[in-house]
């Protein structure tokens, strides 16, 4: 880990601040965020849901897209965001999970401890919530911000099995998406992969029956719905060329 | 006679007798029980040449096509990247000399040919950095893909280095596993024909007669059907490419992580060139020479010189292999129901990787033309036969065109090689058009041309070939515009790749620990 991610302690952290109009400061500029499938059912009905390969380890990650070019989001519109649940890989901000190894009994265990990124933007010692409280104990942001931790963590091995059930089914395919503007300008997005609906119609029974048992089923499908979710963004698009005041 | 081609027997187990057999096999259904019967008998006493390490970007497809994974094909067939190749020493013989024949065609080929603006503007580039990226990458051993490029996509065009030897073995299993090639090991030993000269079966040792209806020959040097048998004539052309022997020596890295070059090294000498090939795990070197121009010793002696320069330091104790090889095709390939592919069919200096590449395409029209019965196969065979014979002068024409724009004077052997009665009429024709007007889209018109007028360009600017332009104006301004705006973009491209592509080694190591996405 950097030098900038530092184990979460109520001594050397006890007046660490949050200013959460940095934090969305910072959102504004992401045009993506990775997602996990406990997620899916949640975010499909507002993101459209894509899989794309990490570069550093070539794996599948899952994704909710937010916007068309790099550093571009049309979710937020100022000062907030247009919905209400937001992937929890943005809500843990400026929180990360972390491993430390105990000796237990003799034994190394890793356990999973909180770090902070004490360079993210909302970090500071002013301005915003309280991480902890005068006593030492935990702020009810930092407690909430502790259970998405969790969940993320959990939802790493769910993504891994349901990346290697895609795989095993066939049923991601590559898609690159160009799509044109109210204005006439294309835009594109590429190195993405989606659901490969033929295949996914052609499953038989048995294959059925493994994806539904694991909960896999609704995920895939959440995915495909999420689809519709592309022509929200295009019209947030078409909005953000349009100048204010012409044309109404 | 059985009308109906049901059974297709192979007589060879080399790399063209198994890419043959599971293309046949993949597209004609073998494993089923109404496909096409396909069998591949095999001697187990004659061993293969196992020369052929470099492929054309063909082989890509073809894989694909039999249906083996390319993460499998890096892990069994000691296989690495070749992105083109680089001639050393082919134009003065100077330590310096050097120029590249990528794999990926000049920026904007297809509308824009940008020999005229490249021969005005920046003739102290070298021409394949000017129009293409992929010198840059080969120079800096970089891979052509990305570790999350799916398998056999690209970033950069790439064709394969690969261990022959391992390669059959590899397409053996995969075709006798998967796809249902009937594996016969024994010696063909005489041949049974029809009445009207078709052969009836090939008759083994120990198998027994094994008929069939279509019979291909890929015996190897040996041409067992189709020289033995049939007797068809054999062109030599040696009086124009003029080396007849090979010597190949199996070169161990100076360390296990040295980096492997993404391209083919062919570094001309006194009386002929050496290959030089970069597997994961050794190079494959060799000296292909004249022994009209050159001993065996004085061969030998070059072979080991060039790899103790590489910076092996065991190249006196290294076993030197000899080849001999009679640099032509036959007559014809396709005589009754018969087709020959591989050496069988002809062989020429590896000097463009042409050997297997003819293979495929020869295989691949077999497939795709397959005659489904025996009165069909006459007219397929005469097709068969035009394309290839065609197929074949363009590789000599293609291959002496290294040869004939030496400016080397040093030896007989290069001066030998730029006699007019050495170049065949068809290629002194274009050299004495392409003194006026770069080769293009128009000079070559055929729909599946061997070699692009692209690699022509390569070959033709890489080596200095002038240019005489004429002083009208031909072209219209916007043309220049965008000759300059391709440029850019290549430039753009190289720096773009250089930075985002990784070590050759480092990527091979990590499709063979952990494999490539299919998609």
């Amino acid at each position: 880990m950097p030098d900038n991610h530092q184990v979460l302690d109520n001594v050397t952290h006890k007046d660490i601040k949050i200013d959460l109009d940095k934090c969305l400061e910072q959102e504004r500029n992401q045009s993506f965020a990775r997602v996990f499938p406990s997620e899916f059912r949640m975010l499909h009905t507002y993101f459209p849901l894509f899989f794309q390969k990490r570069a550093d380890t070539g794996k599948f990650e899952a994704i909710a897209v937010f916007g068309f070019s790099e550093q571009q989001n049309l979710c937020v519109d100022k000062p907030e965001w247009r919905i209400e649940n937001k992937p929890l890989t943005l809500r843990r901000q400026p929180f990360l999970i972390g491993f430390q190894t105990h000796e237990q009994n003799g034994v190394p265990m890793e356990e999973p401890v909180v770090f902070i990124d004490m360079h993210h933007p909302g970090v500071n010692r002013h301005r915003g919530t309280d991480i902890f409280l005068p006593q030492g104990g935990q702020s009810a942001y930092l407690t909430e911000a502790a259970s998405t931790l969790n969940a993320i963590h959990v939802g790493h091995t769910q993504l891994t099995l349901l990346v290697d059930n895609l795989l095993k089914y066939q049923l991601l395919e590559s898609v690159n998406i160009t799509v044109t503007l109210d204005n006439g300008e294309t835009r594109a997005l590429n190195s993405l992969y989606t659901i490969h609906e033929e295949n996914l119609a052609s499953l038989d029974a048995n294959a059925l029956q493994v994806l539904h048992s694991q909960g896999h089923l609704q995920a895939i499908y959440c995915c495909v719905l999420s689809a519709n979710n592309l022509s929200r963004l295009i019209d947030y698009q078409n909005a953000f060329n349009q100048p204010a005041g012409i044309g109404q | 006679m059985n009308n109906e081609v049901k059974k297709i027997v192979i007589v060879g187990g080399g790399t063209s007798g198994w890419l043959t057999a599971g293309l046949l096999a993949v597209e004609h259904l073998s494993h089923t029980d109404t496909g096409v019967e396909v069998c591949l008998v095999e001697s187990p006493t004659v061993p293969p040449i196992g020369v052929g390490e470099g492929t054309w970007p063909t082989m890509r497809a073809t894989l694909k096509r039999i249906g083996v994974r390319e993460t499998d094909f890096f892990r069994f067939a000691d296989a690495s990247f070749k992105q083109g190749a680089k001639f050393a020493r082919w134009v003065t013989g100077a330590q310096e000399d050097a120029y590249y024949h990528p794999l990926v065609l000049p920026q904007g080929y297809q509308h824009t040919n940008l020999v005229p603006y490249w021969l005005e503007q920046c003739r102290d580039i070298p021409f394949a950095d000017a129009v293409s990226f992929q010198a840059r990458l080969c120079e800096l051993g970089l891979a052509p893909k990305q570790f999350t490029t799916p398998e056999y996509a690209h970033v950069a065009n790439y064709a394969y280095h690969l261990d022959a030897g391992k390669f059959t073995t590899f397409l053996q299993q995969h075709c006798v596993e998967k796809l249902g090639v009937r594996h016969v090991l024994d010696d063909v030993v005489a041949v049974k024909s029809h009445p009207n000269n078709d052969i009836a079966a090939v008759c083994t040792k120990q198998h027994g007669d094994i008929s069939g209806d279509l019979f291909v020959d890929c015996s190897g040097f040996k041409a067992l059907l189709i020289g033995q048998h049939y007797q068809v004539p054999f062109n030599s052309c040696q009086d124009i490419l003029f080396n007849d022997t090979a010597l190949a020596v199996q070169v161990p890295y100076t360390t296990p992580d040295a980096p492997i070059a993404s391209h083919t090294i062919a570094t001309a000498q006194s009386n002929g060139w050496i290959w030089d090939i970069g597997l994961p795990t050794r190079k494959g070197v060799g000296y292909v020479f004249s022994s009209a121009h050159e001993t065996l010793d004085g061969a030998e002696r070059t072979l080991r010189n060039y790899v103790k320069d590489s910076g092996c330091t065991q190249s006196e104790s290294l076993a030197v292999r000899k080849i001999d090889i009679i640099p032509g095709h036959r007559q014809t390939f396709w005589r009754n129901n018969c087709v020959a592919i591989g050496l069988s069919a002809g062989f020429l200096e590896p000097l463009e990787a042409s050997a297997l590449v003819l293979v495929e395409l020869a295989a691949t029209m077999l497939t795709e033309q397959l005659p489904s019965n025996r009165q069909a196969m006459d007219i397929i065979a005469k097709r068969f036969n035009q394309k290839f014979t065609y197929r074949w002068e363009r590789i000599i024409d293609f291959l002496k065109l290294h040869y004939v724009l030496t400016k080397r004077t040093d030896t007989d052997y290069w001066i030998d090689n730029c006699r007019d009665d050495s170049t065949p009429d068809s290629l002194r024709d274009l050299l004495a058009l392409w003194q006026y007007q770069s080769p293009y889209h128009g000079d070559f018109t055929q729909t599946d041309e061997v070699f692009p007028s692209a690699s022509y360009q390569y070959v033709l600017y890489g080596m200095g070939y002038p240019l005489t332009t004429p002083t009208t104006q031909r072209k219209a301004l916007s043309d220049h515009q965008n000759a300059a705006q391709l440029m850019q973009q290549n430039a753009q491209l190289t720096a773009k790749l250089t930075r985002g592509l990784p070590q050759n080694r480092e990527l091979i190591q990590r499709i063979c620990q952990q494999g490539l996405h299919v998609i």
